[in-house]
């Protein structure tokens, strides 16, 4: 656990992002938008959605801090702005021009990269084309329990919905992946 | 607590998928810093927007409540507010002014003889029922009115640029590139170019719309809008940017 994600300095953050201090917004930066980022590019799959995500959610951060309970961490919380916004339609029109660029950049960047590396990225590649051909609530809960490895529990904070339906969500996203992976070993 | 159902039904192709984009998405990235920097230029232009809000709201506040507070002190505001107590039996003289009232809106459609019916409409009342008072009255608001006005047209007229060109062009750029609202910057840049169709910032707002387009996924449109950049059709600008652009749109 850092330090800004220990209680007291939490809430002095939490306290000075509720007064609209930019600087508290900074330190807020600093502390998560790694975190942030990484959910963003996985859920996303694009540097460029990744970073307008992140961007949002930290501009949002001072109006929408006000619902914030304490009762999961600050970054939890950011996720969840995170995930909120990722619901947006826009963002799936943006993730097209995202996966534009991708097309672009893939030549570039196997030649340059060692075999497994490839050979991961190649991995990554597929399971975030197969991510944007399920709905985004069943996307967001394979992000957060089988890629980031969160609880139920903090998923279902995340996504605002009850353990159940975050189960059922998985269930089916499950389904459709195995459906997806079997297809891609026929071809 | 509830990690176990995260591995049920285990299927190692998704497993060794998920552990590759776990590995391959971490976030680190080159753009941090800027994206940090643009966080706080925008918490910043939010915090003065919300400024000039308070600023007008008491500008406004101010515009209204001092003729008010006169009216008040004066004694005018009943006048003002007469209409919402007619029935009001006490006094004979409020009486005689509330039971006048409804009758001149009656006359209206009964009497047909008369000829012009709004200008008869405010004096006659006033005249009959106070004759000191309520000439000021009818008076005292259209005073305020005009002197409200006048100020914002005389700096409307002022300076030699265009400046509602420029506010337009702002408005779009404040949405596209602050709010990052592609929608919302697309109908502002539509709405600046009909205006404008060869204003100063005609070229950027044409670029700029085929950027929120793309944004938008509106793919043909998008397609059209950069040809004419892609072309050359404005020398060099933005000329490589929209090739690229259009190519990546390319199925």
């Amino acid at each position: 656990m850092s330090a800004l994600e220990r209680p007291v300095v939490g809430d002095l953050l939490v306290t000075r992002l509720r007064r609209g201090d930019a600087r508290a917004l900074a330190e807020a930066y600093d502390a998560h938008h790694e975190a942030v980022r990484a959910f963003a590019r996985r859920l996303l799959g694009d540097e460029v959605s990744a970073e307008d995500l992140v961007h949002d959610v930290f501009v949002t951060l001072p109006d929408v801090i006000g619902r914030f309970e304490g009762r999961s961490s600050l970054r939890t919380f950011l996720v969840s702005i995170a995930a909120n916004h990722a619901r947006h339609a826009k963002r799936a029109r943006a993730r097209r021009l995202g996966a534009y660029e991708r097309l672009h950049e893939e030549p570039r960047t196997e030649s340059t990269t060692p075999e497994d590396e490839v050979e991961r990225r190649a991995l990554a590649a597929t399971l975030t084309r197969m991510l944007e051909a399920l709905p985004m609530e069943q996307r967001l809960v394979v992000v957060l329990c089988i890629v980031e490895e969160r609880t139920s529990t903090e998923a279902a904070e995340i996504v605002g919905v009850p353990e159940a339906t975050v189960r059922t969500r998985l269930f089916y996203a499950r389904k459709k992946l195995r459906e997806m992976m079997d297809a891609e070993v026929v071809r | 607590m509830s990690e176990p159902f995260a591995n049920e039904e285990n299927d190692p192709r998704l497993e060794r998928a998920a552990r590759a984009l776990a590995e391959v998405g971490h976030g680190r990235s080159d753009d941090a810093a800027r994206t940090r920097a643009r966080i706080l230029q925008s918490h910043r232009d939010k915090q003065q927007r919300s400024a000039w809000l308070y600023a007008a709201a008491a500008v406004l506040a101010l515009s209204l409540g001092v003729p008010t507070a006169w009216a008040w002190a004066t004694g005018r505001l009943a006048h003002w507010l007469e209409p919402e107590a007619p029935a009001a039996p006490s006094a004979p003289s409020s009486a005689a002014v509330g039971e006048r009232r409804p009758p001149r809106e009656d006359d209206e459609p009964v009497t047909p003889e008369v000829t012009a019916p709004s200008a008869p409409e405010l004096p006659e009342p006033i005249t009959e029922a106070a004759p000191p008072e309520p000439a000021p009255v009818v008076l005292a608001p259209p005073v305020e009115a005009p002197d409200l006005a006048p100020p914002e047209e005389a700096g409307a007229e002022g300076p030699v640029v265009d400046p509602a060109e420029r506010r337009a062009y702002r408005e779009a750029h404040a949405l596209h590139f602050d709010a990052r609202d592609a929608e919302g910057a697309l109908a502002a840049w539509d709405r600046y170019l009909t205006r404008y169709p060869s204003g100063r910032f005609a070229i950027e707002a044409r670029y700029n719309r085929a950027l929120c387009l793309v944004r938008l996924g509106r793919e043909n449109e998008a397609r059209e809008a950069l040809a004419p950049f892609a072309a050359g059709r404005y020398g060099e600008y933005r000329r490589r940017e929209a090739a690229a652009l259009t190519e990546a749109m390319t199925p």
